[in-house]
């Protein structure tokens, strides 16, 4: 059982600035929970606070059914990987490793056992008797991760563990992890700014956004049905589409007009924007939902947008499309065919399914759908 | 030809060496040479080698019970001084590496003993250790002779020159402190180390090379200590706190034995010497990094 619970957990420092606001959040045995968010958004804040590194100003952690809130780093039980990795630069890797267990006065050959399997596990057995300056970055990353888990907590703790490594190493770093959590079946807490760490990591994706949560998801919930407009811009690359438009009712269809350009909502969504009595809406369209198309019968195609193109960007399978329509920058994702240029004029088909319409107000999204798992916490 | 061009250069480079060796010799080649010969001669009441002796200084000193009490209580003496020192700066060191309110003050206080001169701090421990009017005393509420106490004048006088080098010290070990990573500390605490662990685990080895340092520093400071000595005690009561130096001075400037004087300096560079030689043997294995 290794159930955490925070309960309204805030950090203030003593200058009046509030770090995090209001945190709520359970989390389950076993998930990989990813806070992501910009940076100074709270979220490595909130794992030092879970990790009793930094004090909680008011507010509840629960542990195992144990409030832990003024309870000591040491007598926590979890584990931490940190973004500098913090190894003990004069003990070799193996000490490195073995310190926590040393610590607790383990037998020497159950240590050694240890060491030797998890080092095997992450491919550093070669390295045990250099020193942390010794090695290269990636295999001191390994060595921090090696480090949390040969003690096998059922708690992880992780900073930000892949953002000092380039992107190679980091796409074949990520795929260990998501390995490593299936092998020991453990909790992860992983702070992270980056979206595609947080997209295929975690099994529950927290945004976070100055010191609040945005929305707590499963990855495919949190894209396709962010919970308000900063959600869905910060999660996704390129970033989703935002423009403004107006609501125009005639006879049984609603127009939008967008840029200039007037868009038949579908029925469905139609139906929404009267039943709230929407004027103003904001549209989000995600940059793969916007679909090209070309010839002649663009010309005819009432419903769609039209964007100057001015730059297109090949990344080998797929094409990025950078241009502006009306006012409103946006960019469009197709596959590598697209032939368009930049200087050139083209229709963009847009895929109404996976359109999202937020209230300019407050920003939130309009047809947000609550899920009741969510209410249970 | 080549070979001009090869002479000039490397009279170029002593050229440049020329001006800071002046000053060694002068200061410090001429002076210690000028030793060693007076080590080997009798002298007059000027200093002026006037018989020649041989060996014959070296003979009295290591057959004189003086010269062994004189380096028996040296050795004392830098024992306690280089403990005492180094444990009360690492201590106000270790107090002030966390930030609170006054660390200012506090650091600044511990840091104090750097810029009081020896003597007057011994002046100032001389009035405290007073036996009728000393704070000392009234505070601890006994009727003890401090200074002239032969159990009692050599702590008093180490432990006066321990508080006085504590101060460099909390400087060394502070800068030293924060070297460290303060993030590993962060990783041992949830790692569940307890301060204790910590200290010896994390703290210890990553002031080492410091340590080292501040070791040697502070032994060689330790035998060469003398105006306290001069101030509190000259030498007394009995020969309990005569250190090698003052042996040195009160040789050579009070009895005018200048070649005796010279032979004792010639002891105490080889023991400085050896010790320092024996520090760095020891560095290669103790220190990590």
């Amino acid at each position: 059982m290794n159930r955490m619970v925070l309960k309204h957990v805030c950090k203030k420092y003593e200058n009046g600035m509030t770090a995090v606001k209001d945190f709520d959040l359970e989390i389950k045995e076993g998930e990989f929970i990813i806070l992501v968010g910009p940076s100074g958004c709270g979220k490595s804040t909130t794992l030092r606070m879970i990790a009793g590194l930094e004090e909680i100003s008011s507010g509840e952690f629960w542990l195992d059914g144990n409030l832990v809130n003024f309870l000591e780093p040491q007598k926590r039980g979890l584990s931490m990987v940190f973004q500098n990795y913090a190894l003990y630069p004069y003990m070799n890797i193996y000490d490195n490793m073995a310190f926590s267990l040393q610590i607790r006065k383990c037998p020497k050959a159950e240590i050694d056992r240890r060491v030797r399997e998890t080092a095997e596990l992450l491919g550093i057995v070669n390295l045990l008797d250099r020193r942390p300056s010794e090695v290269s970055g990636g295999q001191r990353q390994r060595v921090a991760i090696g480090s949390a888990i040969v003690r096998r907590p059922s708690v992880y703790l992780m900073d930000e563990p892949l953002s000092n490594l380039d992107a190679k190493l980091r796409a074949q770093m990520r795929v260990e992890l998501a390995k490593l959590h299936k092998k020991l079946n453990a909790t992860i807490i992983y702070v992270t700014h980056d979206q595609v760490e947080a997209m295929t990591l975690g099994t529950r994706i927290v945004v976070m956004n100055k010191g609040e949560i945005q929305q707590a998801a499963p990855p495919e919930e949190l894209y396709r049905n962010p919970v308000n407009q900063f959600v869905a811009g910060f999660i996704g690359s390129p970033s989703m589409n935002f423009m403004d438009a107006m609501v125009i009712s005639a006879g049984e269809n609603v127009y939008m007009d967008v840029a200039g350009q007037r868009i038949r909502l579908p029925e469905d969504l139609s139906r929404t924007v009267l039943s709230k009595g929407y004027t103003k809406l904001r549209v989000g369209i995600r940059p793969e939902d916007l679909e090209p198309v070309t010839g002649d019968m663009a010309e005819g195609e009432k419903d769609c947008l039209s964007m100057d193109v001015q730059v297109r960007d090949l990344l080998g399978a797929e094409v990025q499309l950078h241009g502006i329509t009306g006012r409103y920058k946006i960019s469009v994702r197709t596959d590598a065919d697209c032939m368009v240029q930049s200087g050139e004029k083209v229709m963009l088909k847009i895929n109404f399914p996976h359109m999202l319409l937020f209230d300019p107000q407050t920003e939130e999204n309009i047809m947000y759908q609550e899920k009741t798992e969510e209410k249970a916490v | 030809m080549k070979m001009m061009k090869k002479l000039q250069k490397m009279f170029g480079a002593y050229c440049y060496l020329l001006p800071s060796l002046l000053v060694f010799a002068v200061f410090l080649f001429y002076p210690f040479l000028k030793t060693i010969y007076l080590s080997l001669y009798k002298t007059n009441r000027m200093g002026q080698a006037k018989l020649f002796y041989g060996l014959g200084n070296y003979r009295d000193l290591l057959t004189s019970e003086a010269f062994y009490n004189s380096m028996a209580v040296t050795l004392i003496f830098v024992v306690i001084v280089v403990a005492g020192g180094m444990l009360l700066g690492l201590a106000a060191a270790l107090l002030c590496n966390r930030a609170f309110p006054g660390i200012r003050f506090f650091s600044t206080a511990y840091a104090l003993p750097m810029a009081i001169a020896s003597s007057s701090a011994a002046l100032i421990f001389k009035i405290m250790l007073h036996p009728s009017i000393g704070i000392v005393n009234k505070l601890l509420g006994t009727d003890i002779n401090w200074i002239n106490d032969e159990r009692f004048a050599l702590v008093c006088v180490a432990l006066l020159t321990a508080w006085l080098n504590s101060g460099i010290n909390f400087l060394y070990f502070s800068a030293g402190l924060s070297n460290i990573d303060e993030s590993i500390y962060e990783r041992a605490s949830v790692d569940g180390a307890t301060a204790v662990q910590k200290f010896f685990r994390l703290t210890l080895p990553g002031l080492s090379p410091i340590l080292f340092y501040t070791i040697v520093v502070n032994i060689i400071q330790a035998f060469q200590a003398f105006g306290q000595v001069k101030i509190l005690t000259e030498g007394g009561p009995g020969e309990a706190t005569n250190l090698i130096v003052y042996s040195i001075y009160r040789d050579a400037f009070f009895n005018y034995r200048f070649g005796s004087a010279a032979a004792q300096s010639v002891v105490l560079f080889f023991v400085i010497m050896l010790l320092t030689l024996l520090m760095f043997r020891v560095e290669k294995k103790g220190v990590k990094y």
